[in-house]
C-alpha cells in the first residue's frame, strides 16, 4: 500500500516541501519522497539542506491557533465633540456617569492604563479581611460598565501629551480628538530609593499591584511583612495583612502612628490597639538600607536594629499623577490647578480627584469625587455648578480601633480638646477658642460623626 | 514634504539637527531621487548615498558616545530616515539596518567593538545589518533561535542558518544571536562581520520589494567569534534595555513612507482633485493622523532607556499603529493616483508594495498584537 505523500517545512525560512509536487525546477520531480532527495540540494528559498527541515506534522507545538487574542484595535478617529476621560479609575468614571446622566447622546471615550474594570480603590487595603482576591474586588467589569453607560473604552492605552492647538489626545495608538479633556490620572506612590541589594518594596495603589501583592503572598503563607509608613494605607494594611495571618512589623519616621492626622491621645490609643493586635511597631526610626539574603530581605534601620522579612511593602503616601498636564504646559502645582469649575488652565480641559489641586488642596479621598464629578458634568453639559469643597472625613478602616476623622482645612489654627474618651473609644475636637474646625472619634463613639459632620457644614455655611 | 519636521511638538525653538536635516533632504533629492526606480526595479544597492548620509551625521545621532555634545537623541535619528523613506523606503530601511547595528554596539559591553567598528558604522565608512528578525520572533514565542554556538577558547564557534538580512555584503557587519549548547546553554549575542571564515552569504529569492536592500540569507559553518565581539552576556537585560530603542528606530521607515504617499496624494490633486475629493482618506485628514503619529514616536523616544514592559507596550502600540496608517496612506496614495499610480514606475504602487513591508517586517502586525495581548494580560 502506497504512502500518503506528506509535507515537510524548513525551519529556517518556511518554505514547504511537498512530496506530491516536488521542486522540478531544481531536479526533484512530482513525487519525490522527501528521504530520496539528494544530500546536495538546497531549500529552494534560503539554501538549507534537508537537515533543516521537519515534517509538517512533527513541528514543535505553539499554542492553540484559536486561541482569541485580546482586542488591541481601536477606533482612534471618533467625533470632534467628543469628551475625552484620561483614567479609569473611580474619579474618572465618575464623570463618565454624570454626564451620561445629564445627556444620553454625548460621546464620552475613556483612556484607561489597565483594563478599566471598575473597583473601589480604599478596599485594596482591606482586602485580607474580607478575603477578597483581586479579581473579586471588581465590581463591574470595564466592558459592562463601558456598555452600560455607553462609553467608548480605550483600554490599555496611555495618554502621552495634550496637543492644546489641535485639541487632540496624543496616545501610541494615534491621536484622540476632544472637544472637553477631564484629567483623571490620579495618583502615584510616593517612593523612596533605599539602598542595599533589594529589588524596590512594592506598592498597593492600584488593583494590579494588589493582585501582585496576592500572588507574592500566596505562595507565602504566614509571611513576615514589613510595611514602611504608618499613615492610612500602612495602618489599614497593617491591620490587613495581620488579619490574613502575616506577621507585620510597621516602620514609621514619625513617633506615632497616623500623625499628621490624629490628635496625640488617638495615635497613642492606636499605638496600642495596633500593638495588641500583635503588629510589632518600629517608630521614630527610618529605613537606612535593605539587603536580600537567600530570598528573605533585610531591613537596616536608624536605631541600628535589623530585621529580617520576606516581603517588604511601601506606604509612604500619594503624589498627583501630573506629568501629563505638565508636558502639556498645563499650570500644576501640587497637583493640576483647578478653579472652582474645575478647569484647568486651558478651559476644555477639567480635572478631578488625587492629580487635582483647588484652592492650594489636593483632596486625595474617595469622599470628594462625588462632588467633583457633579461640578465637571454640570459644566460639560452647559451647566454652571462650581466646586465648594466639604469638610474632609476620613474613615481608617483599622479594626482594632475604628477612626472617623475631619481633619481641620489647612491653614486653619487651633488645638485638640479631648470632649469624652473612655475603654469603648473617644471624642475629640478641634477648635480655635469656639469655632469647630475638626474631629476625631474612636471606637464606639465614631457614630457621631455625623452629627459633627452637621456641625460642620452649618459653619462653614455661616462663612460663606 | 516635511515641512513640520523641524519643529518638536508643542512648536517650541527649530531641533539642533534642522541644519543636518536641510543636508540630507538635500543629499536626498540630488543622489538618491534619481536612484529610487532603479533600487526598486533592479535591485540597486544606494552604497554611495548611505556612506554619504553617514558622512552627514545621519546614522550618529542615536549615540551619544559619538557625539560631541555626548547627548543621545533617538527622535533626530528616526527623523533622519523619515527623509530617506520618504523618497526611498528600500533605502530608508537600510538606513535603519545600520542605525540598528550601531545601537547593538553602543549599548553592548564590548569596548574593542566600541573602539574598532562603532566610529565608523555611525560615520557610515563601515556598514551593518542586524539579524534580530529570529531572535524577536524567539522571544516572542514564535520561532526557535535558529543558530546554535559552542564555547571554544577565547570565544564561540557558531553554526546554522538565518534566512534573510539585510545591508549586507562581504565587508559588512550585523548583530546575531546564537544559543549556546553545554553546561552553560543560554543565548548571547554577537557582532559577526561577513567575511569571518565558515561564514557565507546566500542569494534569495526575489522580493516584491525592497529588494535594493542587499538581503541575504546567512549560513554559519562554525563561525568562530571572538569574546571581544560579544555584546551582551547575560543577554536578557541587554535585550530589555535595548528595544524599545530598536522598534522605535523602524518608526522612521512608517512615518516617512505615509510622508511619502501624503506628497504623492498632493501631487495628484494638482490635476485630480475635481474626483478625488470624493475619496475617503483626504490630505488634511492624513496629515493629522501623521502628525499625531509622529508626535507619539518623538515623545517617546525622547526618553528610550526604559526597560520596562510598560513603555514597551507604548512602543509596541505605537509601532502597530505606524503598520496601519502606512497601509491606510498607501491605498490612499493608490486611490488619489489612479491610472497613473498603477504604472511600473509610479511612486504609488512601489509605496503600496512598501507599505506592506512595513506591515510584515518583524515585529509583523499579528506579532505586534500577540506580544501586546500577553503585555496587557500580565
Amino acid at each position: 500500500m502506497e504512502q500518503p505523500f506528506k509535507r515537510y517545512v524548513c525551519l529556517v525560512c518556511g518554505y514547504i516541501y511537498d512530496e506530491a509536487q516536488g521542486d522540478p525546477e531544481h531536479g526533484l520531480p512530482a513525487g519525490t519522497r522527501f528521504e530520496n532527495i539528494p544530500d546536495d540540494w538546497y531549500c529552494p528559498d534560503c539554501q538549507v539542506t534537508k537537515a533543516d527541515f521537519v515534517a509538517m506534522g512533527d513541528m514543535p507545538a505553539r499554542g492553540d491557533s484559536n486561541t482569541a487574542p485580546a482586542p488591541v484595535v481601536a477606533d482612534m478617529a471618533g467625533s470632534r465633540d467628543a469628551v475625552v476621560i484620561v483614567g479609569a479609575g473611580m474619579a474618572g468614571w465618575a464623570v463618565a456617569e454624570g454626564i451620561r446622566a445629564r445627556e444620553p447622546d454625548r460621546t464620552i471615550r475613556m483612556l484607561a492604563t489597565d483594563s478599566g474594570d471598575y473597583y473601589i480603590k480604599p478596599q485594596l487595603s482591606n482586602g485580607f479581611a474580607k478575603d477578597l482576591d483581586a479579581q473579586s474586588m471588581v465590581r463591574e467589569s470595564a466592558v459592562e460598565r463601558a456598555t452600560r453607560l455607553g462609553v467608548d473604552l480605550l483600554p490599555h492605552l496611555r495618554a502621552l501629551e495634550i496637543d492644546r492647538q489641535r485639541k487632540r489626545l496624543i496616545t501610541p495608538r494615534g491621536g484622540i480628538p476632544y472637544a472637553q479633556l477631564v484629567l483623571a490620572t490620579g495618583a502615584l506612590p510616593r517612593r523612596l530609593r533605599f539602598a542595599g541589594s533589594a529589588a524596590p518594596p512594592l506598592a498597593v495603589n492600584h488593583l494590579r499591584d494588589y493582585r501582585r501583592l496576592r500572588s507574592v503572598l500566596n505562595e507565602k503563607p504566614g509571611a513576615r511583612v514589613a510595611i514602611i509608613g504608618a499613615g492610612l494605607v500602612g495602618c489599614e494594611l497593617a491591620e490587613d495583612l495581620r488579619s490574613g495571618g502575616f506577621a507585620v512589623t510597621l516602620i514609621e519616621q514619625a513617633p506615632r502612628p497616623l500623625a499628621r492626622l490624629l490628635p496625640g491621645g488617638l495615635s497613642e490609643d492606636l499605638t496600642h490597639a495596633l500593638a495588641a493586635r500583635e503588629i510589632e511597631l518600629c517608630l521614630g526610626v527610618e529605613v537606612r538600607k535593605i539587603t536580600a539574603i537567600n530570598g528573605q530581605q533585610e531591613l537596616e534601620l536608624s536605631d541600628d536594629r535589623r530585621t529580617c522579612v520576606d516581603v517588604v511593602v511601601s506606604a509612604l503616601g500619594i503624589e498627583p499623577s501630573m506629568g501629563l498636564a505638565k508636558i502639556s504646559g498645563l499650570r500644576v502645582a501640587t497637583g493640576v490647578v483647578v478653579d472652582e469649575t474645575l478647569r484647568c488652565s486651558d478651559p476644555d480641559i477639567f480635572a478631578l480627584g488625587d492629580c487635582a489641586e483647588f484652592a492650594g488642596q489636593v483632596e486625595p479621598y474617595v469622599y470628594a469625587l462625588r462632588a467633583q464629578s457633579d461640578v465637571i458634568a454640570d459644566q460639560i453639559t452647559g451647566g454652571t455648578g462650581i466646586y465648594q469643597p466639604q469638610p474632609a472625613v476620613v474613615i481608617v478602616k483599622t479594626p482594632s480601633l475604628p477612626l472617623t476623622v475631619s481633619p481641620p482645612a489647612p491653614g486653619r489654627r487651633g488645638r485638640w480638646d479631648r470632649v469624652e474618651s473612655d475603654a469603648g473609644g473617644s471624642h475629640y475636637e478641634y477648635r480655635s477658642e469656639d469655632e469647630l474646625l475638626g474631629f476625631a472619634l474612636s471606637g464606639r463613639l465614631t457614630h457621631r460623626a455625623r452629627e459633627l459632620e452637621a456641625r460642620l457644614h452649618r459653619r462653614q455655611r455661616a462663612v460663606a | 514634504m516635511l515641512e513640520t519636521i523641524d519643529r518638536p511638538s508643542g512648536g517650541g525653538p527649530p531641533m539642533p539637527h534642522a541644519n543636518a536635516d536641510a543636508a540630507l533632504r538635500e543629499l536626498t533629492r540630488t543622489e538618491l531621487a534619481p536612484l529610487t526606480a532603479r533600487i526598486d526595479r533592479e535591485g540597486h544597492y544606494a552604497e554611495e548615498f548611505l556612506r554619504e548620509a553617514g558622512a552627514l551625521g545621519a546614522f550618529s545621532r542615536h549615540l551619544p558616545s559619538q557625539r560631541p555634545d555626548g547627548q543621545m537623541d533617538l527622535p533626530g535619528a528616526i527623523q533622519a530616515m523619515e527623509i530617506i523613506s520618504a523618497e526611498c523606503m528600500t533605502t530608508g530601511f537600510s538606513a535603519w539596518c545600520q542605525n540598528a547595528c550601531a545601537w547593538y554596539v553602543e549599548n553592548s559591553d564590548s569596548d574593542t567593538l566600541k573602539r574598532e567598528v562603532l566610529p565608523r558604522l555611525a560615520r557610515g565608512e563601515a556598514l551593518g545589518g542586524t539579524g534580530l528578525s529570529n531572535p524577536m520572533k524567539w522571544l516572542a514565542g514564535i520561532e526557535d533561535l535558529k543558530l546554535v554556538g559552542e564555547r571554544v577558547q577565547g570565544g564561540y564557534v557558531v553554526s546554522g542558518a538565518l534566512p534573510w538580512v539585510s545591508n549586507l555584503g562581504p565587508d559588512h557587519y550585523f548583530g546575531a544571536i546564537f544559543r549556546v549548547q553545554g553546561a552553560e546553554e543560554r543565548p548571547l549575542m554577537a557582532l559577526v562581520h561577513c567575511g569571518d571564515p565558515g561564514f557565507r552569504l546566500t542569494t534569495c529569492p526575489t522580493f516584491t520589494a525592497l529588494e535594493g536592500s542587499r538581503t541575504y540569507g546567512c549560513h554559519f559553518d562554525r563561525v568562530f567569534v571572538p569574546d571581544a565581539h560579544v555584546l551582551a552576556d547575560p543577554l536578557p537585560e541587554y535585550i530589555q534595555r535595548i528595544r524599545p530603542g530598536f522598534v522605535l528606530l523602524q518608526m522612521g521607515m512608517g512615518l516617512g513612507l505615509i510622508d511619502g504617499c501624503i506628497d504623492v496624494m498632493r501631487k495628484s490633486n494638482e490635476t485630480l482633485s475635481h474626483v478625488n475629493c470624493y475619496l475617503d482618506d483626504q490630505v488634511g485628514e492624513m496629515e493629522e493622523l501623521l502628525a499625531d503619529a509622529r508626535q507619539a514616536c518623538y515623545h517617546l523616544a525622547a526618553a528610550p532607556m526604559d526597560s520596562s514592559d510598560d513603555f514597551f507596550s507604548d512602543v509596541l502600540q505605537l509601532r502597530l499603529t505606524g503598520s496601519e496608517l502606512a497601509l491606510k496612506a498607501s491605498q490612499s496614495a493608490m486611490l488619489h493616483a489612479g491610472a497613473r499610480g498603477y504604472l511600473a514606475s509610479a511612486p504609488a504602487q512601489r509605496k503600496l508594495r512598501e507599505s506592506y513591508f512595513v506591515a510584515i517586517v518583524t515585529p509583523a502586525i499579528k506579532h505586534l498584537r500577540k506580544e501586546l495581548a500577553r503585555l496587557h494580560s500580565q
